[in-house]
């Protein structure tokens, strides 16, 4: 059972303006098109190509997709569940980096930039 | 002459194009209702993503088939396969030089770099979640967890929003 209605909101962590500038126009294209995919349904990510899910104990999995030029979008989907019978409203759709894995920057700052 | 190649088949009568068939259910039901998207060159500059995006959310169907041509172009046979092997497909043609040289390229050609990148491929580990990309990502979680984050109600203003 699903109950999941509506958009489901994007957060991004605080240095993303700036690694967005970094984007190609044809990364940020699949990268946007992936985050409307989800923010309309979690569950649309069954149908992405390329996705992994990191497990964690008690805490919401990070979900990894491939986009083009070797970039991956690692993403929680707060309150969601991949193999839960009844799955919960998502909160939000928390964007962690957009890099290729062996390139995501160092921790973020820890003040606000904008 | 055919080749199996997984979901997206060249059509040599349309050079420098890709054609799609829809596959809703099984193949026998594609060889009577079958429809066909030719996907332009200038396209193939789609992301996986939003091929599969567009194939799923737009036109609705799940599967898409490789279709096989008798020598007078008819269809005779289709495999079905999942959306995994498009994307293979598509990351295939977007990771070579495949796309460049597809005029000039036979289907056998195709299919046999198909199975070479492919070959190669699966004995390419992958490491999306290594430990240092975990030990990042758990740092920029907490940033987020700790109120650094901004947030977008529809990703669509993004780019807007950035600017």
């Amino acid at each position: 059972m699903r109950v999941h209605s509506g958009t489901v909101p994007v957060r991004f962590y605080s240095q993303f303006f700036s690694e967005w500038g970094r984007l190609s126009p044809r990364v940020r294209h699949a990268f946007t098109a992936l985050l409307e995919m989800l923010q309309a349904d979690p569950e649309n990510l069954r149908a992405a190509a390329f996705f992994d899910v990191h497990e964690r104990q008690g805490r919401d999995p990070i979900v990894a997709f491939a986009l083009p030029e070797d970039f991956v979008v690692y993403l929680t989907i707060r309150h969601w569940r991949p193999n839960a019978d009844v799955k919960p409203e998502p909160t939000s759709i928390d964007v962690l980096a957009v890099a290729p894995p062996e390139k995501i920057p160092d921790s973020p700052m820890t003040t606000r930039t904008w | 002459m055919t080749v199996n190649i997984p979901a997206l088949l060249i059509d040599q009568s349309r050079i420098g194009s890709i054609v799609v068939i829809d596959a809703n259910d099984d193949s026998t039901m594609l060889l009577e209702r079958a429809r066909v998207w030719t996907i332009r060159e200038e396209d193939l500059d789609w992301s996986p993503m939003w091929l599969l995006h567009s194939a799923v959310g737009k036109h609705g169907f799940r599967w898409i088939a490789t279709p096989q041509f008798d020598e007078r172009g008819r269809v005779i046979n289709a495999i079905s396969m999942d959306l995994q092997d498009v994307a293979d497909f598509v990351t295939f043609l977007e990771d070579t030089t495949v796309v460049d040289s597809l005029p000039e390229l036979s289907v056998d050609d195709l299919g046999r770099r198909w199975q070479e990148w492919h070959t190669h491929r699966a004995s390419s580990p992958r490491f999306l979640f290594s430990e240092e990309v975990i030990k990042r990502l758990y740092e920029r979680e907490q940033s987020i967890e700790d109120g650094l984050f901004f947030e977008t109600p529809r990703v669509q203003s993004l780019e807007k929003e950035v600017q």
